[in-house]
């Protein structure tokens, strides 16, 4: 199996995320998405992905304060995106820890490719530090991306090992809720093993399909740790003085965008003064 | 003509000026008085035909948040008009 991973890109323009992550979708990586200096420390310290690519600049707070907050308790591979004439934050950015760094403006298929080479680099202390799971015949195998049953390999993609591990790791939390997710791509990719697909585009949207629901499953995971999280006070609720205008304003711009996509009007009015 | 209307507002309530309201509305299809008591419930879709869309968690997570912080969260909603959810921000003076 090659190298694969979750990555957690962090950059406040959203063409930046939908550019790097059709190449990430491309080579099987997963993927979160932040859009400030905020939610990359939070998503980052929640979701613990393999590897972050960082945007130096950024609402909130900047990268090289994102980065030199994550050292303190965590070594999780870094890729700084830095714009033109930041030679001096390029350079604080790597001795603050970040693994490397790359341009604006970039090329999509370079940020893939220094993903890889980043977690190939790091690989020793990456996945495989995770123990294989053993039930009755079956074996989950993250380290190697394999699943036997009963000695066997069974042919499955890195995303259906990863959801498999995440079910057979937290036994307790499978309601038949993730059922419907998994059995899509379950039936989908027993067709493609079969061979019982007609033809290449029809093959190609089964493909689609299989993503497009491991995609949703890796969503409802995310989701669902998140809520059991603070239902069992994992994470704390702290009220904190912000300005209330200025991110809405935030939110108001990103959803401006998603909404002009969907032909959707977004009208934003800030709290009257006073 | 656009598909529809999407609002974010906020607002001082009529009573109490230290609660801050904060709405988002749309011109969608709204959601049917049977729906809408169970809405922040996990995993309760009132739209079964877009059911696939979401994860069916982010009101639980929205209301889970709203009530550890003391606020609240809420919908008014009319089938064929659209929804309007809101939630409380209770403004208290900055601890030093």
């Amino acid at each position: 199996m090659g190298t694969t991973g979750h990555i957690l890109i962090c950059d406040d323009q959203p063409i930046i995320h939908e550019t790097i992550i059709a190449y990430l979708k491309a080579d099987g990586f997963t993927y979160d998405s932040a859009f400030d200096g905020e939610e990359a420390l939070r998503k980052a310290l929640e979701i613990k992905p393999d590897l972050i690519i960082l945007d130096l600049m950024m609402p909130k707070t900047n990268g090289i304060d994102v980065c030199r907050t994550l050292r303190k308790t965590s070594d999780v591979p870094i890729i700084m995106l830095t714009a033109k004439g930041e030679e001096i934050d390029r350079i604080l950015g790597l001795e603050l820890g970040a693994d490397d760094y790359i341009v604006k403006p970039f090329s999509p298929r370079e940020v893939v490719a220094r993903v890889k080479a980043v977690l190939r680099r790091r690989m020793p202390n990456h996945l495989e530090s995770r123990p294989a799971l053993r039930y009755d015949g079956l074996e989950i195998n993250l380290s190697a991306y394999e699943v036997r049953l009963n000695g066997n390999l069974v042919p499955c993609t890195p995303k259906e090992v990863e959801v498999l591990y995440f079910l057979a790791a937290h036994p307790g939390q499978v309601s038949h809720e993730f059922h419907t997710p998994v059995s899509a791509p379950r039936a989908l990719a027993e067709t493609l093993l079969d061979d019982m697909v007609p033809d290449e585009e029809t093959k190609k949207r089964y493909y689609g399909h299989m993503l497009h629901e491991t995609m949703r499953l890796s969503r409802l995971i995310n989701d669902l740790l998140m809520l059991s999280r603070l239902q069992s006070g994992a994470v704390s609720t702290q009220r904190e003085a912000f300005q209330i205008n200025e991110l809405m304003g935030s939110v108001a711009d990103r959803y401006t965008v998603l909404a002009a996509e969907k032909n959707i009007t977004f009208s934003f009015s800030p709290l009257p003064a006073g | 003509m656009p598909n529809g209307i999407i609002s974010l507002f906020a607002y001082l309530d009529d009573h109490d000026d230290h609660i801050i309201k904060v709405s988002v509305s749309d011109t969608g299809t709204g959601i049917s008085p049977d729906d809408l008591p169970h809405i922040f419930e996990r995993f309760y879709k009132a739209d079964k035909a877009h059911a696939t869309q979401g994860t069916g968690l982010g009101l639980a997570i929205a209301f889970e948040i709203m009530q550890r912080l003391g606020e609240k969260i809420y919908v008014e909603s009319q089938e064929g008009k659209g929804s309007i959810f809101t939630f409380t921000l209770t403004r208290k003076p900055a601890v030093a």
